[in-house]
């Protein structure tokens, strides 16, 4: 155990030790976030569509950009990396479990970026275009509840494209395609709200929403009570179906190392 | 350099590429599913909303289509200018300076990128079938002025891509300067109208990247909006000869410097 734990704080002064860019990160953000309100103010002016208006949908922006910052989707450059190099290899031989191993690196650089990049970004990103607070105190909980939920199922699928990398040598394809799902189904960009019908119920029977749209709708109070503990039974079940899928073809892509020598 | 002999080495890399056919093919697939993301977004914004200041579907997609289209093709000869300081760190600069041929046009040669296609297919079906929706009054004209906004505006995205190159020849490879790059065709996706009087100022006269798609969609089209004119358009092709043009000059002097400094 400790041996991860170790692992997530290697991983973070790692990180550290580019803290001097990351001003260059958080002004990205904001452009972005910039860039996003302006379009929302051109389509909705001062009105509102569905019950929204220009004031929540800068706040929907803000929760998406600064929770898309805390993703572990990325873990797949790590074993794409490590794959390439070999060095794959020195993990497997060591007595950890690699997919801890993973997570807990991907949970070190997260903490970093929790703090010297999520949290400027959000105080900026509310200072300069105003955030609203959280619809109901009683949705503190489910809201944290599905920001975790989010790291998880983040971490599911990038590791699930990771392991993709065993068979082929390569993620580059699935990787764009699934980062493409993403962009469209997470409703980082668009919120289901404003979906066409056969969309929205597409894009609920993917896991994808929760890696944004759901966490910012229960923080914006668009969910009822019935709605927001359906929506973090159905997110548990897509990580344990995901961790599910993980193990089994971890397992698969051993017994590929073992078969060919590795 | 002749022109045969660039194409010999695209031919090459061709080849090399086509060793490894089926990963490339996928990797086309994957990547144009990825962009053809971007404009699904688009397109359901739009859907739900009409239109994003008054332009329509189709328009957006003209939009959207030239700045994929235009950067594929800077980005086709120019990309490896986002590496290039480590070129320069690892002194695999210096050969290109011992051949024959201007270092520029021989490292565009040598670093001819093939992997663009994707951009190529997505963006420019949209181009196209854009096109055919709007239905505009084509002439001759209007095509040729088509043809000579690619140009132009490849010509832009070229001369960024210099520019960041020759940066961080003189310097030091530039996060910043790449992530504004990033931040500014992300900005020039949309209507320069949906911004504020800063913006459309800072991307009309400051770094004019409203030139590469905006302002000729807005001629296309015409959009009657913006602070400034929209016959600005007319003037895409000259404001990219001079922005490629200083690129040239800055690249010129930052060689000048290498090779004076002993490299």
């Amino acid at each position: 155990m400790m041996a991860y734990f170790s692992q997530a704080m290697k991983s973070f002064s790692r990180s550290m030790a580019y803290r001097a860019e990351v001003w260059i990160q958080i002004g990205g953000n904001i452009l972005f976030l910039f860039i996003q309100i302006s379009i929302w103010k051109a389509l909705l002016g001062h009105s509102m569509t569905n019950g929204v208006g220009i004031q929540e949908m800068v706040t929907y922006s803000i929760l998406n950009t600064s929770l898309s910052i805390i993703l572990m989707t990325h873990v797949y450059n790590q074993v794409d990396e490590s794959l390439r190099t070999g060095g794959i290899l020195m993990h497997l031989v060591k007595p950890l479990r690699y997919p801890l191993f993973l997570f807990a690196d991907e949970a070190g650089k997260n903490m970093y970026s929790l703090l010297f990049e999520l949290i400027p970004t959000l105080l900026v990103g509310a200072l300069l275009f105003g955030l609203q607070p959280i619809s109901e105190s009683d949705h503190i909980i489910p809201f944290a509840l599905s920001v975790i939920i989010a790291m998880f199922i983040s971490f599911g699928i990038g590791y699930l494209i990771a392991l993709i990398a065993f068979w082929f040598m390569t993620t580059f394809a699935l990787r764009w395609t699934v980062e493409g799902l993403i962009k469209v189904f997470s409703g980082s960009l668009i919120p289901l709200w404003f979906f066409p019908p056969v969309w929205i119920d597409v894009a609920h029977m993917l896991p994808f929403k929760f890696l944004g749209f759901v966490p910012a709708a229960i923080y914006m109070g668009k969910m009822s009570s019935t709605e927001i503990y359906e929506n973090l039974a159905i997110g548990l079940f897509w990580i344990v179906l995901l961790y599910g899928l993980g193990s089994l073809l971890w397992w698969k892509a051993l017994r590929r190392l073992a078969i060919q020598g590795g | 350099m002749s022109l045969p002999l660039f194409l010999r080495f695209v031919l090459y890399k061709y080849k090399s590429i086509m060793e490894y056919r089926g990963a490339f093919l996928v990797g086309v697939w994957g990547q144009g599913l990825g962009y053809l993301a971007d404009f699904v977004v688009l397109r359901l914004l739009v859907q739900k909303f009409q239109t994003i200041n008054g332009w329509e579907w189709p328009e957006i997609a003209l939009l959207v289509s030239i700045n994929v289209l235009t950067y594929a093709m800077g980005a086709t000869f120019f990309y490896h200018m986002t590496n290039f300081d480590s070129l320069v760190i690892s002194g695999g600069f210096d050969r290109y300076l011992t051949s024959p041929l201007p270092p520029l046009i021989h490292l565009c040669a040598n670093q001819f990128n093939i992997g663009y296609i994707a951009h190529y297919i997505v963006a420019g079906s949209f181009f196209i079938w854009s096109l055919v929706q709007l239905q505009a009054d084509w002439t001759v004209g209007t095509l040729f002025f088509l043809i000579v906004i690619l140009i132009s505006g490849g010509l832009m995205h070229a001369a960024a891509f210099i520019f960041l190159g020759s940066w961080a020849f003189i310097f030091t490879r530039s996060r910043f300067l790449f992530t504004l790059y990033g931040a500014l065709r992300n900005f020039t996706s949309y209507p320069l109208s949906i911004y504020g009087f800063f913006i459309q100022t800072l991307l009309t006269f400051g770094i004019p990247f409203a030139f590469i798609n905006y302002y000729p969609s807005a001629v296309i089209l015409s959009k009657e909006e913006g602070i400034f004119p929209v016959w600005l358009g007319f003037l895409a092709p000259f404001v990219a000869l001079v922005c490629f043009a200083l690129a040239l000059r800055m690249w010129g002097y930052g060689v000048k410097r290498y090779q004076s400094a002993g490299g």
